[in-house]
């Protein structure tokens, strides 16, 4: 027995699907055998998923899923060879698995520019030492994508490392605090870039020119943490986020326009102008009133965020986060209803439809601006939400970026 | 260089188009009204991709003679010239034109969805573009663009090293000969040496004609091979549309819309510049009834 399933193992197939029936296949022979021995089985699985999870949330999609294969297959290695109790006994030091990670889909198209300078960053568990805290950002760059990039790859552990030094129970004032920091730490970060940046990195279209125009380079950033109990978002720019209550689309987040009345009268009262050419701009140049970056904007554009902390209740549907690709040219409640409608067509998610998805998962979630997204964590529903919603903007004729992340919110599911 | 073989084989490349559009067109009614298997369609867009090849390796031929004449042809309007990149279109309009088609008949089919209508089929637009193939063709469209840029930075540094070495050097020079023999006629009537400095002057002035030409050739064969990696580009990008990311129906309606769209164009265009020059005749001939009045065109 102990032969055949090493061999069984040796064959895994490189698709996820294969491996999944594998999977199966090994799970049917454990229950065959010893009904304890099956649990224990399933249990290091369970943990296995955990261990991924946490483990590297650098790995982008391709790695992840290349790491996956290999620790299904060393997990499945050890579990069958004569040292399973030793194996069994480092299983105990690992956390317990938290009950349901997030599903979410996600979906990045550069559209019709030439450029992408949105990124996104989606990042499960990303507190270290805590469990069901899930950290998602949409972050559209401008002038260049390098704080947007810096944004993807940073701003979940900044805000991590915030909040542990906070030890923050979840009070709004101390989120706020947690908030406000970590942005003002991306915008220094930002600051410092073109000074700090290693030799190795290969320089980009701002740096290139002459004088530089790395001061020029921003990002708006839009930001949800989400816990069982709470939604934290903070904003700055006008990218958005929008929650879907019994239908009803709650605006989580409030754009950053220039010629908003109250960032008016902020600008101005610090000594700024905003000009109208091609809509409000902040000297007659920036289309945002915050935005992570744009050194030399500064004090009239800010990185102060807004933030928002709210309860969540059962009849939360979804959050939804997005660039301006998308709401330039989609209404929140038009986006709401969509999202609402791919939910209903989906049905309640089932177990057994994981599998066959994990294929269309993989491609569906590949694009390279979307760090962090575990194929396996992505459900189908807020997928297709994400892409129709992208693909919609794009037949409504947006001439931007769109980035688009579905959180399913829904309970009891 | 024979101006009249490259028009040539630019009327046969248009032929090929009108015919490539009628049948592709045929394929497509085929398709909707369920006539026609995907291997029957593979094999139009297949017929259809090696034209393309087709034009690109006569063009490559006559293209070593004369590089230049396929970046502004003369057999074009210059509407038409206005719009050609590196001699042709540029490759990530087809996936601006993808998008355009991807996008009819969604708006319909998310009202349909949201009414409820739908029988849960997630909206995918009339040429059903599924999800998958909207990140692959996102992903194609970034490569497309990055190898675009590419090309475009080497013409452009063909361009500034040309004007920059040798030809302003030799401008210059002939600006200085020019001033030296203003001074030198002055001179020459009293100097018995007079003869002697115009014969060396007549062999720097041909040695630097010899070098203007060098120049201009090595200008010509360098576009040339520029031409030659647009038009594959151009092809790969097609291709991959064509045969990796679409099936054999998407494809058909893609390249039956290139097809229509590049024709229409240069109808277009050629009707207004026909409309033009026919003002200029008129504006010519009152101005040969009076001498003294020039026609304000």
């Amino acid at each position: 027995m102990a032969e055949i399933c090493c061999e069984e193992a040796k064959s895994t197939p490189a698709t996820a699907v294969a491996a999944a029936s594998v999977s199966a296949t090994a799970a049917a022979a454990a229950a065959v055998a010893v009904a304890s021995s099956a649990l224990e089985r399933r249990r290091r699985r369970l943990e296995m998923r955990r261990f991924r999870v946490a483990g590297d949330p650098e790995a982008p999609v391709a790695e992840d899923v290349r790491a996956a294969k290999r620790q299904r297959l060393a997990r499945t290695l050890s579990s069958t060879c004569p040292d399973a109790g030793s194996g069994s006994g480092s299983d105990s030091d690992r956390p317990a698995l938290p009950e349901r990670l997030p599903r979410y889909g996600v979906t990045s198209v550069c559209g019709r520019r030439r450029e992408m300078e949105d990124t996104v960053s989606v990042r499960p568990d990303f507190v270290p030492g805590t469990s069901k805290q899930h950290f998602f950002g949409v972050f559209d760059g401008h002038g260049c994508s390098h704080v947007a990039t810096m944004c993807q790859n940073m701003m979940h552990e900044v805000v991590a490392d915030e909040h542990r030094k906070a030890d923050c129970s979840g009070e709004e004032t101390a989120w706020k605090a947690v908030m406000e920091r970590s942005f003002a730490r991306l915008d220094e970060q930002a600051a410092s870039w073109a000074t700090s940046r290693s030799r190795d990195e290969p320089s980009c279209r701002c740096e290139q020119q002459k004088p530089l125009r790395c001061d020029h380079v921003g990002s708006t950033a839009v930001v949800a943490v989400v816990s069982p109990t709470h939604v934290v978002v903070a904003n700055a720019g006008d990218s958005r986020a929008v929650l879907s209550r019994a239908g009803v689309p709650v605006p989580l987040s409030v754009d950053h326009k220039p010629d908003r009345p109250d960032e008016l009268a902020r600008i101005k009262a610090a000594g700024g102008r905003v000009i109208y050419w091609d809509g409000a701009r902040v000297l007659g140049v920036l289309a945002m009133s915050r935005a992570i970056g744009d050194g030399y904007l500064k004090p009239f554009v800010s990185s102060e965020p807004e933030v928002t902390v709210t309860e969540r209740t059962d009849d939360d549907e979804c959050l939804i986060l997005a660039s301006d690709g998308l709401w330039d040219v989609v209404t929140n409640e038009m986006a709401c209803e969509v999202v609402r409608a791919c939910f209903h067509s989906n049905g309640p998610p089932a177990p057994a439809a994981r599998a066959n998805g994990a294929a269309l998962r993989a491609a569906e979630n590949g694009s390279a601006a979307a760090k962090g997204v575990s194929v396996e964590d992505s459900d189908k529903a807020c997928s297709d939400a994400a892409m129709l919603l992208a693909k919609l903007a794009l037949a409504r004729r947006s001439a931007d970026n769109v980035s688009v992340v579905v959180v399913d919110l829904r309970r009891g599911i | 260089m024979d101006m009249a073989r490259y028009e040539s084989c630019y009327r046969h490349w248009i032929a090929g188009q009108e015919a490539g559009l009628a049948e592709l067109e045929a394929a497509s009614a085929n398709a909707a009204a369920g006539r026609a298997t995907d291997a029957e369609l593979r094999t139009v867009v297949e017929r259809c991709m090696l034209g393309y090849q087709d034009y690109a390796t006569r063009r490559r031929a006559l293209s070593r003679e004369d590089g230049v004449a396929f970046f502004a042809p003369p057999w074009c309007t210059a509407f038409e010239n206005s719009v050609l990149w590196l001699g042709g279109c540029r490759p990530s309009l087809t996936v601006r034109l993808l998008y355009n088609l991807s996008g009819e008949g969604l708006e319909a089919q998310v009202e349909e969805l949201l009414g409820g209508l739908s029988n849960g089929v997630i909206p995918t637009g009339a040429l059903g573009i599924t999800s998958a193939q909207l990140v692959l063709i996102n992903d194609l469209h970034s490569r497309t663009v990055h190898q675009e840029n590419a090309l475009s930075d080497r013409l452009a540094t063909l361009q500034e090293d040309i004007a920059d070495r040798p030809l302003l050097p030799i401008v210059r020079q002939r600006e200085l000969a020019a001033a030296a023999r203003l001074g030198a006629a002055a001179a020459a009537s009293g100097s018995c040496d007079g003869a002697a400095r115009r014969r060396l002057r007549a062999a720097r002035l041909g040695a630097a004609d010899a070098e203007v030409d060098a120049a201009l050739d090595s200008y010509k064969a360098a576009l040339s091979r520029l031409l030659v990696e647009a038009d594959e580009l151009r092809m790969a990008t097609a291709r991959a549309l064509a045969t990796e990311i679409l099936t054999p129906r998407q494809a058909v309606e893609m390249l039956a819309a290139g097809k229509h769209l590049h024709l229409s164009v240069r109808d277009w265009s050629r009707r207004r510049e026909a409309a033009a020059g026919a003002q200029q005749q008129l504006g010519g001939q009152s101005a040969g009834t009076d001498n003294t009045v020039r026609p304000s065109t």
